[in-house]
């Protein structure tokens, strides 16, 4: 038996002892066709408290932070260790997670526990990777969204404080959080990506006000977060001064490695569309079976794709070109989901006729849009493709130049 | 530039294989090698003694040959690389493939394949589809033995082939014959083709006298399960000429300089070259996924169509952009481009085409 098998064993003999098993027949809740899920504050906290539940139970059995290095607390094992743990999770029960339990855990978690001094991980690490603390992500703005280093969000020095004042967008779990993980601009004498500082600030401070998103598919899964003179101490900054792009950067690589296990599910599948089709009577027709046999193999083959970066990954090996296309394959595959569904359903995507399972598939058509922005839009992805893997030349910037002298818009 | 294919088809193995391969072809000139093709016999004759003899390529995939479908897409991957002029698709693969479903019949059939000899497939219908109902080629018992009749259009490398593997319609169903090209009753028109590097034949039988390799209709079945092999193979031949398209497109976009700077700088045209790379490496994952079917034949049927119906249409998709991204330079014949979009659009048709696989990846899966 290989140390990896034992681990497996061991895996499961804990999820076992955990968990349920998954029910055979986990089809799901046909009308739960949601990309972006809008629950009430009740149903989002207890959704949180049964995720918490099992985060503190992984973190306590040693199943946390699989990957982190020793020496910033996490266990130090291979990534295909934290692959069979994923693997068998599966198999379980796992309560549905959220984007705030992975931010937490994933994001703001590790970043503590890499950049953060002694006393900060003391205080904090273990309490995020537990998820006894929950942490959101202050990053976006208004005005920096793809070109997230033209942040505006001021953080001025004052004595042993920093006072923040600013404006952050698209954070989830922001009502939920405890702590909030901000990018600030410390030194607009520098160029942009230089003079930005990252801090720890928690949500009930003084002057800090969340405000829930509608987004077009109806829910408020996000929020914006306004900061007026809002006090930090020093000892909540995070890294040097100067340090936040390198430490943003590095912990959006920590989130992209994070394992996927409880992620709920994102809008309909392809097995979802065909069963629609069947039961609707349309599987018969020609050109419906074309258009299910098309959603078919790019849904097949964006799965096996993304297994092959995580074999890759657990190998030990670079995933190569294949990881990076991932995420555009994931937004492509999930706007063809949605039209091939609107196809089957023809009249039915645009009036409610009351039947299960059809009106239901419009959460889906109205969130796959978004799923094309959030995390990097379509355009920056192409972009990264271009430039980091295929090693095309970049577009002439006028943006390297210090911030202040930046035009403003 | 190349990337390497990291998760790839690799290993030792492959890795040495498809190094010899693709030193093999390189020596032959690479696509130069399709331009010198002329009036001969329709492929290069000094390259494919070279990789079916020396290196022994010409069982590969078949019993007592060497290896199994990982290192016929490796294979059919490098060839497809440069349009490597040889019939190792066509003989090794189609005909090959065929002949080793047909049982101890097919023996010595499969032992000359194995040699270098060229043998080609005749299964197609009158629209280059394998439709068992609707063969045009028929076969009668005689007392001189069974005797072949009829059409048999789209033979891959039929002009070259020194036997034919032949489905005929016989009182049972369908069953597979070989047929020596030498017969009297045996007549090859070799046709214009769109592709410059793979030539086909239309191929009539008339009173031909074939040798029957199976019996009570297993043909179907026999032709069924050897197609979806050949159908990897083509698939992985079709990710290496996409590859090739956007290496050489990627190097280009890179160097070409238009209103002061590199076109590749350009987001309309990298863009462009992002969505290339995506097409390619779900190609590979297609593959992949199939070689990987490998043991089972009714994973690597869906398998199989699956990657048909992606490679066909991503390796066509890449070849016209390939032209585009290209401008001026890209239309004219002594670029390579005209080449590789050749072969992407006849490959995309052999046996059926998308939308011919997508039905069949319906039936498969029960819809």
């Amino acid at each position: 038996m290989t140390e990896l098998d034992q681990w497996r064993a061991r895996v499961r003999e804990w999820l076992s002892a955990t968990l349920p098993p998954k029910a055979a027949d986990d089809a799901g809740d046909p009308d739960d066709l949601a990309v972006f899920h809008n629950l009430s504050v009740a149903a989002e906290r207890a959704l949180l408290a049964r995720a918490r539940a099992y985060q503190r139970a992984k973190f306590d059995a040693g199943y946390q932070a699989l990957t982190l290095a020793r020496e910033h607390g996490g266990r130090g094992l291979p990534a295909a260790y934290a692959m069979v743990l994923a693997q068998e999770e599966a198999r379980f029960a796992v309560p549905p997670s959220t984007e705030l339990i992975s931010v937490t855990v994933g994001l703001v978690g590790s970043a503590v526990s890499v950049f953060g001094t002694p006393p900060q991980r003391e205080r904090f690490a273990r309490a995020f990777l537990r998820t006894d603390l929950l942490a959101c992500q202050l990053f976006s703005e208004p005005g920096a969204g793809s070109d997230l280093a033209a942040l505006r969000a001021r953080a001025v020095r004052d004595g042993a404080d920093w006072v923040v004042s600013g404006q952050k967008v698209w954070t989830s779990g922001a009502r939920f959080a405890d702590y909030g993980m901000l990018l600030a601009r410390t030194d607009p004498s520098v160029v942009k990506q230089a003079g930005i500082t990252a801090f720890l600030v928690p949500m009930d401070a003084d002057g800090l006000t969340v405000r829930p998103i509608r987004q077009m598919s109806g829910g408020a899964s996000f929020n914006e977060v306004f900061l007026t003179d809002v006090r930090v101490p020093d000892a909540l900054r995070l890294g040097e001064p100067g340090q936040g792009w390198e430490i943003a950067n590095a912990t959006l690589a920590f989130e992209r490695t994070a394992s996927g296990a409880g992620k709920r599910r994102k809008g309909g599948s392809v097995q979802d569309v065909i069963a629609l089709a069947r039961r609707l009577g349309r599987a018969g027709d020609p050109l419906v079976r074309q258009r299910l046999a098309d959603l078919y193999v790019r849904a097949t083959l964006h799965a096996s794709t993304v297994e092959r970066v995580a074999n890759a990954t657990a190998a030990g090996r670079r995933p190569g070109p294949a990881a990076s296309i991932t995420k555009l394959m994931a937004a492509q595959t999930l706007t063809l989901t949605g039209q091939v569904a609107a196809e089957v359903l023809g009249a039915r995507i645009a009036a409610d006729t009351g039947e299960p399972g059809t009106f239901a598939w419009t959460q889906h058509v109205l969130g796959a849009p978004g799923y094309r922005i959030a995390g990097g839009t379509d355009e920056i992805q192409r972009n990264i493709i271009g430039e980091r893997v295929l090693g095309l030349p970049g577009e002439p910037r006028v943006d390297k130049v210090p911030f202040s002298d930046l035009p403003r818009t | 530039m190349t990337l390497a294919p990291a998760s790839g088809l690799d290993g030792e193995e492959l890795d040495a294989l498809r190094d010899t391969v693709r030193a093999a072809c390189a020596d032959a000139g690479g696509t130069a090698a399709v331009r010198r093709l002329g009036e001969g016999p329709g492929y290069d004759e000094t390259l494919w003694h070279l990789l079916s003899r020396e290196i022994g390529l010409g069982g590969l995939g078949l019993p007592r040959g060497d290896g199994g479908l990982a290192e016929v897409a490796v294979v059919c991957e490098e060839l497809g690389r440069v349009l490597a002029p040889v019939p190792f698709l066509g003989s090794t693969v189609l005909a090959g493939q065929v002949l080793a479903q047909c049982g101890p019949a097919a023996e010595a059939a499969v032992a000359a394949v194995i040699a270098g000899e060229v043998y080609a497939l005749a299964v197609a219908d009158a629209d280059g589809v394998w439709r068992p109902e609707r063969l045009a080629v028929t076969a009668h018992r005689t007392p001189e033995g069974w005797v072949l009749s009829g059409a048999s259009p789209f033979v891959v490398d039929g002009g070259a082939a020194t036997t034919f593997v032949v489905a005929a319609v016989t009182g049972d169903g369908v069953d597979v014959f070989t047929v020596p090209a030498t017969d009297p009753g045996v007549h090859v028109l070799a046709t214009m083709c769109l592709d410059l590097g793979r030539p086909q034949a239309m191929v009539r039988f008339t009173g031909a006298v074939g040798s029957p390799l199976t019996a009570d209709g297993a043909g179907v079945a026999a032709v069924t399960a050897g197609l979806d092999r050949a159908l990897v193979a083509l698939s992985a031949e079709q990710l290496g000429g996409a590859q090739a398209c956007l290496d050489m497109t990627v190097v280009y976009a890179a160097q070409r300089t238009q209103f002061g700077r590199a076109i590749g700088s350009f987001q309309a045209v990298k863009h462009r070259c992002a969505d290339m790379l995506l097409r390619v490496e779900t190609a590979r994952s297609a593959v992949l996924r199939a070689v990987a079917a490998e043991d089972d034949p009714t994973a690597l049927a869906e398998a199989a169509a699956v990657a048909q119906i992606w490679c066909g249409e991503a390796f066509t998709w890449i070849a016209e952009e390939t032209v585009q991204l290209h401008g001026g330079t890209g239309f004219t014949w002594e670029h390579d481009a005209h080449l590789y979009f050749r072969r992407a659009v006849a490959d995309a048709a052999l046996f059926g085409g998308a939308s011919h696989h997508r039905e069949r990846l319906a039936q498969l899966l029960g819809w």
